[in-house]
Formats: structure tokens, C-alpha cells, sequence
């Protein structure tokens, strides 16, 4: 048996590993959700692949009723030199009960991955265990998995505010946080908003004066400018900073007193 | 990567948008010193809420 036909056997008897990595780092945006080194990534596969081997092996001996041979096994991936103890009988009839039984270890690893990925989330086992981190920090923010358990399961949306350097002014986006996208350093690429608004960030704003009941600032229709379009994509290099703040939408009694209402901005003169 | 948003906003924003860019509006004027006016959705009356209070965030950089 030459080397690459060991590496391939290697390669299927880790596929298990392999399955269970992906399945649990599993990430919508890019295909590593952690900036993990290939000595981590190894550990990650070889580690999983050895403990599903071990789980089902005595299963597929029980259930099959004939032992695994380990030895022809290891012959396999390093050639036995001319002294037979290659069974290749043994090696040929086995062929198909061995691709089951990978096949099945694969399946056994993928749901595996799935109920350990679940568990970790729902105890929130990641923030606290590095060796068991899903997210990378930026997903870890925009799922709401900064947030504890509790709170998590309150939000309903992402809202940002973001300053962004154009042409040497600064401006300040508000909007609902729909996507974003990380690239290969795994930073985030480009943010993709909706229901914008826009002002300079040195209009700030001032509370209303309690004597007068004025507002020393212009009007917030003046200084906010709802951007046209449905979605509104900043790109990440021209952030300077941003503010996440997670929403949620409360409902409140047929009777509660409605809050102030004030016209759309845009038309309105109301102070801001 | 998909950001989180509830199926209840989803929801809203799918069947009608305007009803989420009232909300936002009054939101925006919320930071600077409005609450927010409802929304009626299938019956019920619907505002926006900060989950915390707002708390600084060390984000990563």
C-alpha cells in the first residue's frame, strides 16, 4: 500500500472528527467561525473522531457480532513490509460492513456536534470555557449571545448607531442592524442597515429647556435625515465606532396612556 | 451571518413595513427625550424597549 492510500484511510476514519468540527462551528458568514490555528483544528478533528471510534466500535462488534480488527486495520495505513500480515481476504469481505459503519460514526458524530453545540449555548458554557467557543466576538454581539440567557431571549432586534469619517466630517447612522459580514481576518466586512437616519455628529442634541420648554438644538427633522432605500450598507473601514443596543418589542395594556406623539420627521418642528 | 431578530419582528416587518419604521421613528425621537408611540399589530399595542439598560459595551477591536 503506497502513502496515499494510508492518508485516505486515515482521512475516512477521521471523517467523523471532520463532520463533528463543522457541525459545531458551524457559521452562517464565513466557514471558520473562530480564527482557530491548525494545530487547534487537528486536535479538534482527532479528539471527537477517537471518542465516536470508541463509542461505536464495541456498538457495530455487538451488533455485527464479528470483532473489529484493528491490526488489518493499521496495516492499511502503514504498509507491513512482504510478511503477510495483510489479510487481503479479510480486508476485501470487510469493504462494505467498514463504509457503513463510517457512515454511521459520521451521522452518530453530526448529531452529536448538534446536541453539544446546543447544550453549550443554552448554558452559555462558550463565555465561560474557551476550548468550547462557538461565536468569534463579533457573532458573539450581533446574535445576542453577549447578553445572559435571559435577556437573549427578550431581544427582537439589533439597533445600531454608527460614526462614520466622510470627507473629513463625521456623520452619525442610526438603523436596524439586518446583516453583516466578516472577512478573512474575521473582522467584520460591511454592515447592511435599514430604517436609517442620518445627522453630523456634532448636531447633538439637547434636552428640552424646563423653563422655556424649548430646545436650544434645531429641530430633529432639521438635523435627522431619513435615508431613502431599503437597506443601507456602511462599509466596516470607514467605521470609526459604533453603539449596539438590543430592542425589544414590549406590549402594553388596551388602556395604557399613549405616549407623546409626534409627526414624522422630516415634517414636523418639533425639538429633538 | 444572520443578525438576531424575533420571528415577531420579522413578522411585522414582512406584512407591514411602515408599522417598524413608526416605531424606529419615534425611537430616534426616544433618545432625545420622546417615548415611543405603538403600533397595533393583530389587536395588540406594541412599543420599543432597550432589553438592558444601557450599558456601555466593550466591543473588540
Amino acid at each position: 500500500m503506497n502513502i496515499a492510500f494510508g492518508a485516505l484511510v486515515l482521512l475516512i476514519a477521521l471523517l467523523p472528527g471532520i463532520v463533528f468540527r463543522f457541525s459545531y462551528l458551524k457559521s452562517n458568514s464565513i466557514r471558520k467561525s473562530i480564527n482557530s490555528g491548525l494545530l487547534s483544528e487537528a486536535i479538534f478533528i482527532l479528539i471527537p473522531a477517537l471518542l465516536v471510534h470508541l463509542v461505536c466500535t464495541p456498538l457495530a462488534e455487538s451488533w455485527s457480532g464479528r470483532p473489529f480488527e484493528f491490526d488489518q486495520f493499521f496495516y492499511l495505513i502503514v504498509p507491513p513490509g512482504k510478511d503477510g500480515l495483510l489479510d487481503l481476504q479479510l480486508i476485501e469481505n470487510s469493504l462494505s460492513p467498514f463504509f457503513l459503519y463510517i457512515l454511521l460514526a459520521t451521522c452518530f458524530a453530526f448529531g452529536v456536534a448538534k446536541a453539544v453545540r446546543y447544550v453549550v449555548v443554552y448554558y452559555d458554557l462558550d463565555s465561560r470555557f474557551k476550548f468550547l467557543r462557538i461565536y468569534n466576538e463579533w457573532d458573539r454581539y450581533f446574535t445576542g449571545h453577549a447578553l445572559s440567557q435571559k435577556d437573549r431571549k427578550k431581544v427582537d432586534f439589533v439597533y445600531v448607531d454608527v460614526v462614520v469619517t466622510i470627507g473629513g466630517s463625521r456623520m452619525l447612522y442610526k438603523g436596524t442592524l439586518d446583516s453583516y459580514t466578516l472577512n478573512d481576518a474575521h473582522s467584520i466586512d460591511q454592515l447592511t442597515l435599514s430604517q436609517v437616519y442620518r445627522r453630523r455628529l456634532d448636531d447633538d442634541g439637547f434636552e428640552l429647556d424646563r423653563a422655556t420648554g424649548e430646545s436650544p438644538s434645531p429641530a430633529t427633522s432639521k438635523r435627522y435625515y431619513q435615508m431613502p432605500g431599503n437597506y443601507f450598507i456602511i462599509p466596516f473601514a470607514s467605521v470609526q465606532n459604533f453603539n449596539i443596543t438590543y430592542i425589544m418589542l414590549e406590549e402594553i395594556a388596551e388602556e395604557e396612556a399613549l405616549p407623546e406623539t409626534v409627526p414624522a420627521v422630516g415634517t414636523d418642528a418639533g425639538a429633538g | 451571518m444572520t443578525v438576531v431578530q424575533s420571528d415577531k419582528f420579522r413578522k411585522i416587518k414582512e406584512e407591514d413595513p411602515t408599522k417598524i419604521d413608526k416605531l424606529i421613528r419615534h425611537w430616534v425621537r426616544r433618545g432625545l427625550g420622546f417615548s415611543a408611540e405603538p403600533v397595533e399589530v393583530e389587536g395588540k399595542r406594541y412599543i420599543l424597549k432597550p432589553v438592558i439598560s444601557a450599558e456601555p459595551i466593550d466591543l473588540p477591536r
